[in-house]
């Protein structure tokens, strides 16, 4: 219902502006109340289990699966994701849809452009905090958003919309034949700690539409949403959590032709990795 | 439910507003003068279509004009997209060999390294609905062009560096401008060799001539109508209908084993993409319009020769679980029986597929050695 409300109220808006301009008299129109878009922002906060998450940091797992117990160590050099269509849940069960929106979250060392062919490079970034505007004001009781790409934009490169963009190593590169975009990419070396140690890169990647899907992320309280509010909404990213996989020593490259493991590691991001932890709203 | 309803209603914003201006504009005409009338837009492209090929499927998104399409002729002729300043599509893309190249496999790209797969044609793409490279793998010429921009082994580009390349050229930034409201960017460079490509129509050959005009000067002797029966009869399964092909991916019985994994399972055809094991080893059925100039053939041109093609539908195709039903006789025996002097027919026949005017067209040349 209230969605229905804010809809209305901006068409009958612009008909009172229209019945005005049209009959031409000089009134002054004033809005009695206006109803003004706000912004929140959403922060994907990595972290390692209890630790925060460093780039090129040594981090302890320990492996249990059916062939035993191993000690892995873990070092990345690269965690960058899409996120996109962001919704906001109103009390009703209604949602928002905020247009446009897709935006990529990154923690990366330098990239070497084209395997360095170039001498260019990406530079190391990061960005885990995500500015989300013009949301029709309101309160609302939880977000939606998708990890990845839907078809339309992840089958054509050349749409533009948001953040997307085929230039900055999050499309082709290794997907060439499906030029599309690379959902999610998660790098850097592991270690087997034993009493030779041996060390291998892992590229843990995924991509293609039928890994696109979506998270719902659900608020303690409602939050207030509109232009006299300021809000934000903190996600866990728990990285220990991405890298759940029963072999993961044996599959050091997770991609295309991978289909399974690419269905756990989507799996791992929504339903392990990324969860609440806190959102909150206060008057400007 | 709701969701769409709220979409509805931020795409009504604009038009609310649109109207308003109107209303305004008419309501009062002193105080407000009528806008500009808007610029008409950019001049279309009309597609000739023959008028016995299918319809195509507009593309929505980016459509025909003259100027996208006079701009990306330039480009597939352009060796500034490549890393080294040298390699161009046409480089692999031949106009005279229907824009193949001619090798099974080519070695001419930016690195000099054997690329995976055999050059395919470039023809009657304004058709290809079911998608691009021999798996189908890319979904429409947009989003391919990226592929062999940026390919290691084709043109090795960096897009960044494409678009710097290409705004300090001399001649680019007005042609960009002209075609597009955004000017020079990746996206446009790779909407713009898209619609080039999609008026590149083949259908102009005897056969098609014959076709349209039954006798006269372009009438098919005996041996080629019969060689025309035969290929609608034994090929036309999978080389249906005007085009010749029914764009769809099928087993053609050349191999029965798919162990190797290697170069990101590049031998497993169709599989890659759909992990369908009924799609181990299938492939996009090339047309077999202009099959004579574009040899030699197969995703990766295992074949030199025509000759060599028909005695593998004839006697070569192997028996697997996943070789098309189609390739089988009756009684279960794999192979599409032809006698000597039937493959002479169907070669005589495939000859007149031949599109002369198409592999010369100088619409479709080199813009920088041709005069318009
Ligand atoms: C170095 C050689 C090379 C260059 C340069 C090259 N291509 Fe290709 N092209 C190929 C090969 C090989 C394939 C088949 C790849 C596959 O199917 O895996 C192909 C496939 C294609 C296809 C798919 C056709 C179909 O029917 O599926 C199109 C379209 C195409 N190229 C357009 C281009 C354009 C546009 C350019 C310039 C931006 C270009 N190519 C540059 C080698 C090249
Ligand atoms: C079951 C479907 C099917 C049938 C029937 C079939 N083909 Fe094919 N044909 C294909 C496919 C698929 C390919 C591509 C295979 C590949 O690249 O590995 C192909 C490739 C070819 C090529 C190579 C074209 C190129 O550009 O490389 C020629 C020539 C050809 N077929 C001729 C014929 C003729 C002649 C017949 C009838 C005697 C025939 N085909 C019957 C599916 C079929």
């Amino acid at each position: 219902m209230k969605t229905n409300m804010i809809g209305n109220s901006g068409i009958y808006t612009m008909a009172a502006v229209a019945l005005i301009a049209v009959s031409c008299e000089k009134t002054e129109y004033v809005e009695t109340e206006p109803v003004l878009e706000g912004e929140t922002i959403i922060v994907f906060d990595a972290r390692y289990g209890d630790s925060d998450f460093e780039l090129n940091k040594a981090y302890d797992y320990k492996l249990i699966n059916p062939d035993g117990e191993f000690n892995l160590q873990y070092k990345f050099t690269r965690l960058r994701y899409w996120v996109s269509n962001v919704k906001f849940i109103k009390s009703d069960g209604s949602e928002v849809a905020v247009p446009d929106s897709y935006y990529l979250v990154e923690e990366n060392n330098e990239i070497p452009v084209q395997d360095g062919t170039h001498g260019k490079v990406y530079p190391a970034n990061k960005r885990e905090e995500v500015a989300v505007k013009g949301i029709p004001a309101g309160d609302y009781t939880g977000v939606k958003f998708s990890i990845g790409v839907e078809p339309k934009y992840n089958d054509n490169l050349t749409l533009r919309t948001g953040e997307l963009t085929p230039l900055n190593g999050m499309a082709s590169d290794s997907w060439m034949w499906f030029t599309s975009y690379i959902f999610t990419s998660l790098s850097g070396e592991m270690t087997w700690v034993k009493e030779t140690p041996e060390s291998k890169t892992f590229f843990w990647e995924t991509g293609s539409n039928e890994q696109y899907s979506e998270k719902t992320i659900t608020f303690e309280s409602p939050i207030t949403i509109n232009s006299q509010a300021v809000s934000n909404v903190e996600l866990d990213v728990d990285v220990q959590q991405l890298i759940d996989f029963e072999y993961p020593w044996n599959n050091s490259a997770i991609g295309a032709t991978t289909p399974e493991l690419m269905d756990e590691l989507t799996a791992n991001y929504l339903e392990k990795a990324i969860g609440l932890r806190t959102a909150s709203s206060t008057a400007k | 439910m709701a969701e769409k309803r709220n979409r509805k209603q931020a795409w009504m914003y604009p038009i609310v507003g649109a109207l308003l201006a109107m209303l305004v504009a008419q309501g009062c005409r002193k105080e407000t003068p009528m806008p500009e009338p808007e610029p008409s837009g950019p001049e279309p492209y009309t597609l000739a279509i023959p008028s016995h090929f299918p319809p195509s499927e507009p593309a929505a998104d980016n459509p025909l004009t003259v100027r996208g399409v006079e701009l990306g002729r330039k480009l597939f002729y352009e060796g500034l997209l490549s890393a080294n300043g040298n390699v161009s599509c046409a480089t692999c893309h031949r106009q005279e060999l229907a824009f193949s190249d001619g090798v099974a496999i080519a070695t001419h790209g930016v690195s000099g390294r054997p690329l995976e797969r055999h050059v395919p044609v470039l023809f009657n793409l304004a058709w290809a609905s079911s998608g691009l490279f021999w798996d189908g793998g890319s979904k429409n010429l947009e989003s391919q062009a990226f592929g062999p921009l940026t390919h290691a082994d084709e043109m090795g580009m960096d897009l960044g560096l494409l678009e710097t390349r290409l705004r300090e050229s001399a001649d680019y930034p007005k042609l960009f401008s002209d075609a597009f409201s955004d000017g020079i960017t990746a996206a446009n460079v790779a909407k713009a060799l898209a619609q080039f490509q999609r008026t590149l129509v083949s259908g102009n050959s005897r056969y098609d001539r014959y076709t349209l005009d039954g006798a006269g000067p372009s009438a098919l002797n005996e041996t080629e109508l019969h060689g025309l029966s035969l290929v609608r009869q034994k090929c036309g399964g999978c080389h249906s209908g005007e085009l010749f092909t029914d764009n769809s991916f099928h087993n053609n019985g050349i191999d029965d084993d798919f162990s190797d994994d290697s170069h990101e399972w590049i031998h497993r055809g169709r599989y890659r993409i759909t992990f369908d094991p009924m799609d181990l080893g299938a492939f996009k059925t090339p047309s077999l319009r202009n099959v004579m100039v574009s040899a030699p053939y197969m995703h990766d041109g295992r074949f030199a020769t025509i000759e060599g093609v028909l005695d593998h539908y004839a006697s070569g195709i192997k028996d697997s679980e996943v070789t098309d039903r189609l390739l089988y006789q009756r009684d279960g025996k794999p192979g599409i029986p032809m006698s000597g002097d039937e493959k002479e027919a169907i070669v005589a026949f495939l000859h007149t597929l031949t599109d002369e005017a198409f592999l010369g067209d100088r619409d479709f040349a080199n813009p920088n050695n041709t005069k318009k």
